[in-house]
């Protein structure tokens, strides 16, 4: 069963807050999982690992402790949507002098949404590399080797953690990369996935009581006519 | 020169968001030519759009279903209309319903035999069932029991119907909800907005709800010849026209303007952008005049229409009433072709009428300069595809500032008072839909939605307070990821300035209906009838010609009735 981006966007800014996220992250949560979808990758499984090992951990899970260059962990790895949205958040003020490491950070792939935010707030290249794997944004486009893009979506849901860097630099890379354009505007939910993020979203639902069916919606008078 | 070229001094400026963004000013709006129904008919008359009803198969009595095609220049788009047999005790238009009288779909394209088998078993099930990216809305809709009956006995019987009974009720159908932008898998707007025909917001909503007007009066005409056979009529042209579709509206549509500041921020800076070219033309030409004084005389006959039996509604008409003379007696009088005319004439409804006509006159002003005014609607869009990026290299200092030039409001209000945050708003399990609850008294608060920008970003200033002014924005959200949804509204409104209501939305005082109203101005309804603080019904296309009428009738102004009809 497919269904629209706005849909699965619209779903898991629910279930983001429903695991104990905050509504500004619940955002970013929202915007990840739609350019995940969009670039073909199994974006709902990915949030759904991501919002699963957060509900678990029930705490907005530990941003980055920044040391200049050095973003670390604090005992668990980092969440990548709270040190994604941070690298967008640092975007213009970070250096082109040398790579920050980051590190460990969970399902690392959940971080390029936020390259590509980042990146659209500063005139140099930004690259960032994990396992093998390198990908450079400039004004928002990701550009990748088809190579890289093919292992990235065999291990986008393996649960590694692992070790970022990311360097803002003037000049791009130099083997051709092939720019990740937007793929498709529907998303594949497998039915355990989608029942899992629906029980989180669910957590945002205040029960019903009698009250709230007569005066919240605010009829209770006749509409029959 | 043509003497309304717009004075390019720029002398008078566009209203300042203090004055438009109160709810009360909001609540106030009416229609107008930038309304997303007038783009839409006058759209479909420029282009020359045609329609086909290419199927039609109800039985006797009126179940099955029927699809109607329109053709545009470079595409189609059908409704599919089935019609079943609901039993009186099942019609509601709760949101809660599970049965209609009618529901509709909008495909993108023209249906094949298995898409109408296909969608024959979702789309009566509405919220249930499930749509595909071929589907591009999904609605339904509830008879008038008041008129329905009448107009079909009367029809069989070879008559029309009584006009005061039509004119009273205005619609022999109602819509509860009609659903787009990818709900329940229907194709997002994002793959449609790169249409023309779609640029401007809610276009394929308002396409929908055109096209039910048109099945609505075909079935109750297939209805009366059911019973009336070869002694049954037709509805005649005249009073076909004078019914709109009805709508009736509750809390789940109070959050979109909170929930999309970009877009309304847009929709109110293009009126405003508008207003302020009016203002700025130093002399009118007589046809100018002509067409204001023509639009003011039949806007107070759609006023006569206006029926609502709640009483803060009843008060504002007749105050409304009473203004709507007053401008009509001060215009008629007044020298409307020099010395900035229009300016002269809205200053004067600031001194002298009720917000309510002052918003009237606003619309009405827009009416004579479509060549000012029509060019900006496609500026009335936004994309929400991605949030707008967090500035974190702001000093907490700049985004103090910031907070106290636009919210000064808000953080002067004393938040510890009950009454100033004594409503919760919240999203019940049962169907989904955003509700609004008594804090202190309902256990709603642990699942509290975030429509409280006044009270959270007034945390968010205490939090600055207390923060290194020379830190940056981006330090500050790594401590407290909580404010994040409130710092990205703050940064918006140093270039949006339209993009907030300036008002508390969950005092006490609070009226949801200004919301909902301020929302369906835009669309273009009129005859706003609130059911209680937070429901009303209005009347969509009342007065507007039919498909097949748009060549030779007017496909703009038709929202103000013809006095003479």
């Amino acid at each position: 069963m497919t269904h629209s981006l706005n849909e699965l966007a619209a779903l898991v800014k629910l279930s983001a807050k429903g695991a104990g996220y905050s509504w500004g992250m619940a955002e970013e949560a929202s915007y990840a999982v739609r350019w995940l979808a969009a670039a073909n990758l199994p974006a709902p499984q990915i949030l759904a690992c991501i919002l699963n090992h957060q509900s678990i951990a029930h705490r907005e899970l530990a941003g980055p402790q920044i040391d200049n260059t050095l973003w670390i962990a604090g005992k668990t790895p980092m969440c990548p949507l709270r040190t994604g949205a941070a690298l967008s958040d640092f975007a213009s003020v970070l250096s082109t002098a040398g790579p920050i490491d980051i590190g460990p950070v969970n399902w690392p792939v959940a971080l390029l949404p936020f390259i590509c935010l980042a990146s659209q707030s500063v005139d140099d290249v930004l690259s960032v590399s994990w396992g093998g794997l390198y990908f450079e944004c400039r004004q928002g486009v990701l550009a990748v080797n088809e190579q890289h893009w093919s292992e990235l979506q065999h291990q986008a849901l393996s649960d590694q953690s692992a070790h970022v860097s990311c360097q803002l630099s003037v000049t791009q890379h130099q083997r051709p990369l092939k720019p990740i354009e937007r793929l498709t505007l529907r998303a594949e939910i497998s039915e355990d996935c989608l029942a899992e993020l629906k029980s989180m979203a669910a957590r945002t639902y205040a029960p019903a009581t009698e009250a709230s069916r007569i005066s919240g919606a605010g009829a209770g008078t006749t509409d029959n006519d | 020169m043509s003497t309304h070229e717009p004075d390019l001094s720029g002398e008078i400026p566009r209203r300042s968001a203090e004055q438009v963004m109160r709810l009360e000013r909001l609540g106030s709006f009416h229609q107008s030519r930038l309304s997303f129904m007038r783009i839409l008919t006058r759209r479909l008359k420029r282009e020359r759009w045609t329609l086909q009803r290419t199927v039609f198969s109800l039985n006797a009595h009126s179940v099955g279903h029927a699809v109607y095609t329109v053709s545009g220049p470079q595409r189609e788009y059908s409704l599919i209309a089935f019609s079943h047999d609901l039993p009186d005790s099942m019609r509601s238009d709760r949101v809660i319903a599970t049965a209609w009288d009618a529901t509709f779909v909008l495909f993108d394209g023209t249906p094949t035999q298995p898409d109408i088998d296909r969608l024959a078993k979702s789309v009566p099930i509405q919220e249930a069932g499930r749509l595909q990216s071929t589907e591009l809305t999904l609605s339904r809709a509830n008879r008038s029991v008041r008129l329905w009956q009448h107009v079909v006995e009367r029809l069989a019987q070879g008559k029309q119907p009584d006009t005061d009974k039509i004119e009273s009720v205005g619609y022999l159908m109602r819509t509860t909800a009609v659903y787009g932008s990818g709900k329940f898998g229907a194709a997002d707007r994002q793959s449609i907005a790169g249409r023309a025909e779609f640029a401007e917001p809610f276009q394929a909503e308002m396409l929908t709800v055109y096209l039910i007007r048109t099945f609505v009066r075909d079935l109750v005409e297939h209805a009366a010849f059911v019973v009336g056979g070869a002694q049954a009529v037709a509805l005649a042209p005249g009073i076909a026209r004078q019914l709109g579709i009805g709508n009736s509206t509750g809390l789940g549509m109070a959050p979109f303007l909170i929930n999309h500041p970009q877009l309304f921020n847009n929709w109110i800076m293009v009126r405003e952008e508008a207003l302020a070219r009016v203002r700025n033309i130093p002399a009118s030409t007589p046809d100018e005049q002509q067409l204001f004084l023509n639009v003011l005389g039949r806007v107070t006959c759609a006023f006569d229409r206006w029926h609502s039996e709640h009483p803060i509604q009843q008060k504002n008409l007749i105050v409304l009433k009473r203004d709507m003379t007053l401008l009509r007696e001060h215009a008629a009088h007044m020298d409307l072709s020099s010395n900035y005319p229009w300016n002269r004439l809205y200053q004067w409804s600031t001194q002298t009428l009720g917000i309510e006509a002052q918003e009237c006159l606003v619309s009405l002003l827009l009416e004579p300069y479509a060549d000012l005014v029509d060019g900006m609607a496609c500026c009335l869009s936004a994309s929400d595809e991605q949030p707008r990026r967090i500035q974190g290299a702001m000093p907490v200092a700049q985004l103090r500032a910031l907070i106290e030039q636009h919210y000064h409001w808000a953080i002067s209000l004393n938040w510890q008072e009950k009454a100033n945050c004594s409503r919760a708003w919240y999203v019940s399990e049962e169907k989904l839909e955003p509700r609004l609850g008594e804090r202190f008294e309902e256990p709603i608060e642990p699942y509290e939605q975030p429509l409280a920008p006044a009270r959270d970003i007034a945390l968010l200033h205490a939090c600055l307070m207390a923060a290194d002014e020379h830190a940056l924005v981006a330090e500050l959200l790594l401590q407290h990821p909580e404010y994040r949804h409130v710092v990205r509204r703050v940064q918006l409104l140093a270039d949006a300035p339209y993009a907030e209501i300036r008002d508390n939305t969950i005092s006490e005082s609070l009226i949801p209906f200004d919301m909902l109203r301020c929302k369906l101005s835009f669309f273009g309804a009129t005859r706003f009838d609130p059911r209680s603080d937070r429901w009303l019904r209005i009347s969509l296309y009342a007065n507007a010609p039919y498909p097949e009428e748009l060549l030779t009738h007017d496909a703009d102004t038709w929202v103000y009735p013809d006095s003479l009809a």
